[in-house]
């Protein structure tokens, strides 16, 4: 597997998780509901999802549950599941909210985490409701039949279209912020072509913000590429554009981010980054488990007493230290994505392949291999089988929902309403001297973020194609909470960051797992939730305000 | 003399074995100002809190404007839909469940079965209201809604809301946005942000007569005592409400600052608005009311002009030393 297709199923993992913590951070972040119960909505929308698209139940082949829509026309598919999955999820958050809501903080956590252990051993115990403590599958996810796309089809390039239509818009989209800052490149004209001239209907005293014309590009982008598939056949050309595009605005932000950053604190990120990478060869290197493991440990404990120390020590070191950290982490990824791929092919002397894998790796939009698909004869790299798989569209479509739920959810609590819920959260007794009713805030605020975890956890059914009633324990509640304290309750960008660093995480290590024996790696994998709970303390105790902080409120008027 | 906007009658409220208010009986007088004075727990806050609902009373009555607060506390049409929507989805569900298992009957007369569910279920939840507020001894405590019928109230303690910016702080006092509502926020933009930009300029007036401009930025926290008690004045009078309950309004603020705050109130009473001031401070009290209640013991001791309280026998023995 390419090290894009990891990526690609890292962010899909990432954008479930974003989504269902946005949901935590609409009650804890923005209104100071702790639901340590989150899990039993994410519960409610992925079984209540799949009801809708699964066939009936057949006792001879030993599934059992309460009803099967997937043969009935326009009801049995996915997008009623999940509105249903939703919006079910949200009822019930407001009916658990109910009698729960007027309890203090920790209590109302302790009931609802009560409530949600009982959503999962209905599942478990009740064998005609779910198919009891079997797993729920039989159901396919939508559209998986016409993957890997065939592009000579009208069909084919519409789906493609979609890709193209959702990564261009969030490439725009974050061009479109990035070309009021100071660049070497002309992005304010890159911007105009790019949005296909839509930028002149935007702007000071345009009519469109700028995320809208984003997606307006972004379709445009989609048309085009579905109309010159079918016209031509230029997948190749369209995946390079695609990607190096991505690569473009990705890099352009990453300068400006780091933008006021001098060469003492870029040098120790490289060398922080590389002392990272140096810390972990023992575990690919090494043949014996000791030297695998202790080796590790004890360069790792080098490396962040070496950070400690100059936290400590170093002025200008302990003000960029956070910067430092992702300079750091950014210098890791990017040696991970492009060189240590192609040193293998290189080692042996086969440039070639070890450009083709370079390339395969730059243009991520396509896969490239398998036995369907377009195959070009390209000069220096080769013959590639080019294919667009299913991944590649689940990610499109759940990163649309992330991103369009991020618009949602930021006119909300940008909002007049968003104003009460951290008014509730502040001081219940204020409000209410104010004329308003905390009670009817507390339970829209419940509700909606039941109902995005509901929304969530239909997705998740989607992806994992399967349901047992173990992936909904209380463990999903804590995780949530710690990517929300990662990101910085109270910020919905942080729930994307935070989802990244922990998917992060997950990812690097079970890679890492992967070199030790089967025996150990049970136990790698476990260790695992040691070292999340560690983060967990250091992130409260180092970091209460959560990477990236609360979120500016209400300080300009937007009037679209 | 003009009306009277809230009469206070025979009020009791015990905490156990304590009587903290014990047949308090007064009435404000409309476009007034009130002073309430007395001995540390004589029961002053405690009335405030039962005034303005706060505390749900153990004996007695207050009427706001003729009415009983009793009577505007009860539930809000919010609340109705909320509980009523709640008892109905319940007992639809319930209903609908019974008729597809026990009862066997089918997809469509279980539509039914979870029909009749829903509307004995709302059914149930307007009975119960109702047979609740009918009964004597039954007790509501809204105290929001007092403060959209006009009536608000400061708090002894200030309490701002300390994540919220000052100018948020003053944003979030004014009733009946239109941006409250989910609906309004996602569907009527243009709507939400034309009254938005009239509060905003609204709150700039009141951070400007208020002259704590240059905090406008600034989270509530991290304000001083006396900014607090302006943040708190000035976000009551974002409300544009009748009756205004101050409790120790100048504790804690400079001479300066106290003179002015003093002039303003005038010049707001002079505007209509009515007062109700609880203060330790007693030249305040007396340059400001213009009728004083003396508490001791929870009960009124006296009332009357600032005049006849300096020189009341009884008030001075209590209270004024």
């Amino acid at each position: 597997m390419a090290v894009a297709d990891v990526v690609i199923s890292f962010m899909v993992f990432v954008s479930i998780y974003a989504i269902l913590s946005y949901g935590m951070n609409l009650k804890y972040g923005h209104t100071g509901l702790l639901d340590f119960g989150h899990v039993g909505f994410y519960l409610i929308g992925a079984y209540t999802s799949v009801l809708f698209v699964l066939g009936p139940d057949d006792p001879g082949d030993f599934t059992a549950y309460v009803i099967g829509l997937g043969d009935v026309p326009f009801v049995g598919t996915w997008i009623v599941g999940i509105v249903a999955g939703t919006v079910l999820a949200g009822i019930v958050g407001g009916l658990v909210a109910l009698p729960t809501i007027r309890l203090r903080e920790d209590y109302l956590a302790i009931t609802v985490l009560g409530i949600s252990v009982i959503f999962q051993r209905i599942v478990q115990a009740e064998e005609w409701l779910f198919n009891g403590p079997d797993a729920l599958r039989g159901y396919s996810p939508p559209l998986k039949s016409l993957f890997p796309l065939e592009m000579n089809t009208m069909i084919g390039a519409a789906l493609f279209g979609i890709i193209t239509l959702v990564i261009w818009a969030a490439a725009t989209g974050l061009l479109g912020r990035e070309r009021n800052h100071e660049s070497r490149f002309p992005l304010a004209g890159l911007y105009a072509v790019t949005t296909f001239g839509l930028a002149r209907l935007g702007g000071e005293d345009g009519s469109l913000n700028d995320a809208q014309v984003a997606a307006l590009a972004g379709v445009v982008a989609g048309v085009l590429a579905t109309v010159l598939l079918t016209a031509l056949d230029p997948i190749l050309a369209l995946g390079v554009l695609l990607s190096l595009y991505t690569w473009f605005v990705a890099g352009v932000a990453i300068a400006h981010l780091y933008d006021g950053l001098g060469r003492r604190e870029w040098l120790a990120g490289i060398a922080f980054g590389t002392g990272f990478l140096v810390a972990l060869l023992p575990v690919p290197m090494a043949d014996s488990l000791a030297v695998k493991s202790l080796g590790t440990i004890v360069l790792l404990g080098a490396l962040v007493s070496a950070y400690l120390y100059a936290v400590r020590n170093v002025a200008w070191f302990d003000s960029a230290k956070i910067t430092v950290v992702g300079v750091a982490s950014l210098w890791f990824v990017g040696i991970w994505y492009f060189v240590l791929p192609i040193l293998g092919p290189l080692g042996n002397g086969y440039v070639p392949a070890a450009l083709a894998t370079l390339f395969r790796n730059v243009v991520w939009v396509l896969k490239f291999g398998g036995d369907v698909g377009t195959t070009y004869a390209v000069a220096f790299l080769g013959e590639l089988t080019i294919n667009v798989d299913y991944s590649r569209f689940i990610l499109a479509g759940f990163g649309l929902f992330m991103g369009a739920l991020y618009y949602v959810l930021e006119v909300t609590v940008q909002s007049p309403f968003g104003r009460v819920l951290r008014a509730v959260r502040n001081d219940e007794d204020v409000v209410m001297s104010l004329g308003k009713d905390p009670f009817v805030y507390k339970i829209q605020s419940m509700v909606i973020g039941s109902a995005l975890g509901g929304f969530a956890g239909a997705l998740w059914a989607m992806y994992a194609q399967g349901l047992v009633f173990t992936m909904f324990a209380p463990r999903i509640t804590f995780i949530t909470l710690l990517i929300m304290f990662i990101g910085g309750a109270g910020n919905n960008k942080g729930m994307i960051l935070g989802a990244a660093i922990y998917w992060g995480f997950q990812q690097a290590t079970s890679q890492l797992a992967a070199f030790f024996p089967p025996a150990v790696r049970v136990n790698v994998l476990a260790f695992r939730f040691v070292v999340i709970g560690l983060l967990f303390l250091v992130i409260l105790y180092y970091l209460p305000e959560g990477l990236l902080g609360r979120e500016e409120f209400g300080s300009e008027v937007s009037d679209e | 003399m003009s009306e009277t906007i809230l009469e206070v009658d025979n009020l009791r409220k015990t905490f156990g074995g304590i009587v903290a208010v014990d047949g308090a009986t007064f009435d404000i007088e409309q476009g007034s100002i009130t002073g309430l004075i007395g001995p540390n727990g004589a029961g002053k806050t405690t009335t405030f809190n039962l005034i303005s609902g706060f505390y749900e009373p153990d004996g007695g009555e207050v009427r706001y404007d003729g009415q009983r607060l009793q009577e505007l506390m009860r539930p809000s049409r919010d609340e109705k839909v909320i509980w009523g929507g709640a008892a109905g989805i319940t007992a639809g569900a319930l209903g609908g469940i019974a008729g597809l298992g026990p009862l066997g009957l089918g997809a469509a007369p279980s539509l039914a079965t979870l029909a009749g569910g829903a509307a004995v279920g709302s059914g149930l939840y307007v009975g119960q209201e109702a047979v609740k507020q009918n009964r004597e001894s039954h007790k509501n405590s809204r105290p929001y809604m007092l403060a959209r019928e006009g009536m608000v109230r400061t708090f002894q303690i200030t309490r701002e809301l300390s994540e919220m910016t000052t100018l948020e702080n003053l944003m979030l006092a004014p009733q009946g946005q239109a941006g409250e509502n989910l609906v309004n926020t996602w569907l009527r933009r243009g709507k939400v942000s034309a009254e938005e930009s009239a509060i905003r300029e609204r709150a700039e007036e009141m951070l400007e007569l208020l002259e704590i401009e240059h905090i406008r930025d600034e989270e509530a926290g991290n304000l001083s005592g006396g900014q607090r008690k302006l943040l708190e004045l000035g976000r009551v009078l974002m409300l544009d409400p009748e009756l205004i309950l101050l409790d120790e309004p100048v504790a804690g603020v400079n001479p300066s600052l106290t003179r002015k705050l003093m002039d303003r109130i005038e010049v707001l009473r002079d505007e209509g608005y009515t007062f109700c001031i609880v203060e330790h401070d007693m030249e305040v009290i007396m340059n400001l009311s213009d009728t004083i209640i003396v508490m001791n013991e929870g009960a009124k001791l006296t009332e009357g002009s600032p005049e006849e309280i300096r020189n009341n026998e009884a008030v001075i023995e209590a209270y004024l030393g």
